[in-house]
């Protein structure tokens, strides 16, 4: 038995060990905010050689025209307004079909670095979460980015929902789909519902579960072994509901400082003229630590939209 | 002695298991031109970031060098992944201090022949000059990074250093980059309550994708030309001029965009109240001089 034991012991520490050391690279493995994981990014070199106009005296040689795109596919809601950025700027916008497909190209581009980035826009003009694709384009290429997934939108009817009440729960994504709604309290609860033939969901929460205080939600969908979440929306379980205000874009939209339901240029020159100055507004202050920093403008980043 | 090896095979999986569960945190690296240069001799050095696997959206960080051994020359950011910059790299004796974002997020150049492999970034070229014959290092500090995470997580990054040895020949190489391409301007003249008291003010983005924005020139209907940043609040506030905004690169080359002045309003406040003054005025004239007729 000592024997027995003493082998059994030293492969459990052999086991230990081998664990201990594969940790990191799971946990460097795990993205930190939830990207398009299946999105296949290709190239192809095309080399077309356009023949000189018939026609016109003197024959010499014709003109080598070497195209250089960009195209862009994936899945986004029916109908819905998709933006393509190219280094922070809009640089294209198309509309997705009704069943949510989209693509769209961005052409005669230069040899460089770009950096693209992807969102998308509900009926009730609610952005989703953004995608990123710093890509280096060479002279007559083709580059495809296929795949892109983007997130659901999500929003809820109340900022604060008295104990007990509903909490609606609503946005959109790909029509016709199981969804899940997350809420994050003390104990997470998943929620399951279905999409409409347009994309649009809703669930009506019952809240008694929840405790009194601030909770998180967000939705999930899966497609083809893809799996798309969206931005996480906050309400707070109270003794009194307060029905959320998206009149005012400023409130849903962080880094929006002029309100024009853009996170742009212009709002990066407001919080820039902050920058390490006393006492910033609040409104531009977006961590609430009293002094605009590197940290402002990284969440004005994570919500731009061009 | 098996005890002894048990105990240490235990520690030495809990220090580990604890130890190496810290997330990779993004490096910052110096790649020079060239490690060895000669006196007068331009060279530049490339800072790259590479942000481990992670999703990354703003950067500050100052690199350091002896003033003894290099002069600074320029900083090139036409070719960096940082789209907007909160400080431009900015010469403090012996630091140069800078700090932007990357809109939506970086986390490494993908080549789209090999997009497994995600390749660092370039933060900005500095080039300098080689000053008296030894060896000194340049190196980087107070790097941080935030992540793309919404909440503007921060991370800090490592020092890294890089020696480079200037020799006594002297090299009278000037460096350059081959430029053929005109800057992009885009400018808006906005008003806002949170920014100069909902004044004029001019905001700006000027871009050159080989060298990078040598200097941005404003001109307010007849005032001289005059450097400017963005934000910049207007000097005339009547919005009356005509403003011409010039952005040059560092191969000299610009580009001039024209923003026209508010037209004049007729029915103006001050149009309306002016106007009235001069009627009350004329019709008073009018009134002492017939009144002076009449007792005359």
């Amino acid at each position: 038995m000592p024997v027995m034991f003493k082998i059994f012991y030293n492969k459990f520490i052999f086991i230990l060990l081998f664990f201990s050391l594969l940790i990191p690279q799971l946990v460097v493995a795990f993205p930190i905010t939830g990207g398009p994981r299946t999105v296949t990014i290709s190239a192809q070199v095309v080399n077309n050689i356009t023949p000189p106009p018939s026609g016109g005296g003197g024959g010499g040689g014709g003109s080598i025209s070497i195209p250089t795109s960009v195209n862009f596919s994936g899945m986004a809601y029916p109908n819905s307004k998709v933006t393509i950025l190219k280094d922070g700027q809009i640089a294209i916008t198309t509309v997705a079909d009704p069943n949510a497909r989209f693509s769209v190209s961005i052409n005669n581009l230069a040899t460089d670095t770009y950096n693209f980035s992807v969102y998308g826009e509900d009926v009730n003009g609610v952005k989703s979460l953004s995608f990123s694709f710093p890509v280096y384009v060479t002279a007559g290429t083709t580059v495809n980015i296929a795949g892109i997934f983007l997130s659901p939108t999500i929003n809820v009817d109340k900022s604060q929902v008295k104990k007990g009440d509903n909490l609606m729960v609503y946005g959109q994504t790909i029509p016709n789909a199981d969804l899940g709604v997350i809420f994050h309290s003390d104990q997470e609860i998943l929620k399951n519902t279905k999409t409409d033939a347009t994309g649009l969901y809703k669930y009506n929460m019952d809240t008694t579960p929840l405790e009194y205080g601030n909770h998180d939600v967000k939705s999930k969908i899966a497609k083809d072994e893809v799996i798309a979440i969206s931005r996480e929306v906050p309400f707070i379980v109270g003794l009194v509901s307060r029905m959320q205000d998206n009149s005012n874009s400023c409130g849903t939209l962080r880094g929006d400082l002029n309100c024009d339901n853009k996170v742009n240029l212009i709002d990066f020159s407001i919080m820039a003229y902050w920058y390490k100055k006393l006492n910033p507004p609040n409104k531009v202050d977006l961590s609430g630590d009293g002094r605009v920093t590197l940290v402002d403008f990284s969440i004005m980043a994570f919500n731009w939209t061009g | 002695m098996n005890k002894f090896k048990t105990i240490i095979y235990i520690f030495l999986s809990i220090f580990l298991l604890f130890v190496n569960q810290k997330v990779e945190s993004s490096t910052i690296s110096i790649v020079p031109s060239n490690n060895s240069i000669g006196k007068s001799e331009q060279f530049y050095v490339d800072i790259l970031l590479d942000t481990e696997g992670k999703t990354v959206n703003g950067i500050e960080g100052s690199v350091n060098f002896s003033k003894d051994s290099f002069s600074f020359v320029r900083a090139e950011e036409g070719k960096s992944m940082v789209n907007l910059w909160i400080q431009k790299p900015v010469l403090n004796n012996e630091t140069l201090e800078f700090s932007g974002i990357m809109p939506n997020g970086f986390s490494g150049v993908i080549d789209p022949f090999n997009p497994d492999n995600k390749l660092p970034g370039l933060i900005v070229r500095l080039i300098f000059e080689g000053k008296n014959e030894g060896n000194s290092l340049i190196t980087t500090s107070k790097f941080l990074t935030t992540l793309n995470d919404g909440a503007g997580t921060l991370e800090n990054i490592l020092d890294s250093n890089i020696a480079i040895t200037v020799s006594g020949v002297s090299n009278n190489y000037i460096y350059k980059t081959k430029n053929d391409e005109t800057p992009e301007l885009t400018a808006n003249i906005i008003r806002d309550p949170n920014l100069y008291n909902n004044k004029y003010v001019l905001v700006y983005e000027a871009k050159d994708s080989l060298t990078g924005i040598k200097e941005v020139l404003i001109k307010e209907g007849r005032r001289p030309w005059k450097k400017i940043e963005s934000p910049y609040l207007l000097e005339d506030q009547s919005r009356h001029s005509i403003i011409s905004i010039q952005a040059t690169n560092y191969s000299d080359s610009s580009i001039v965009i024209n923003i026209d002045q508010l037209p004049y309003k007729l029915f103006s406040f001050w149009n309306i109240y002016v106007s009235i003054l001069i009627i009350l005025i004329i019709a008073s004239l009018f009134f002492i001089k017939k009144r002076y007729e009449k007792y005359k």
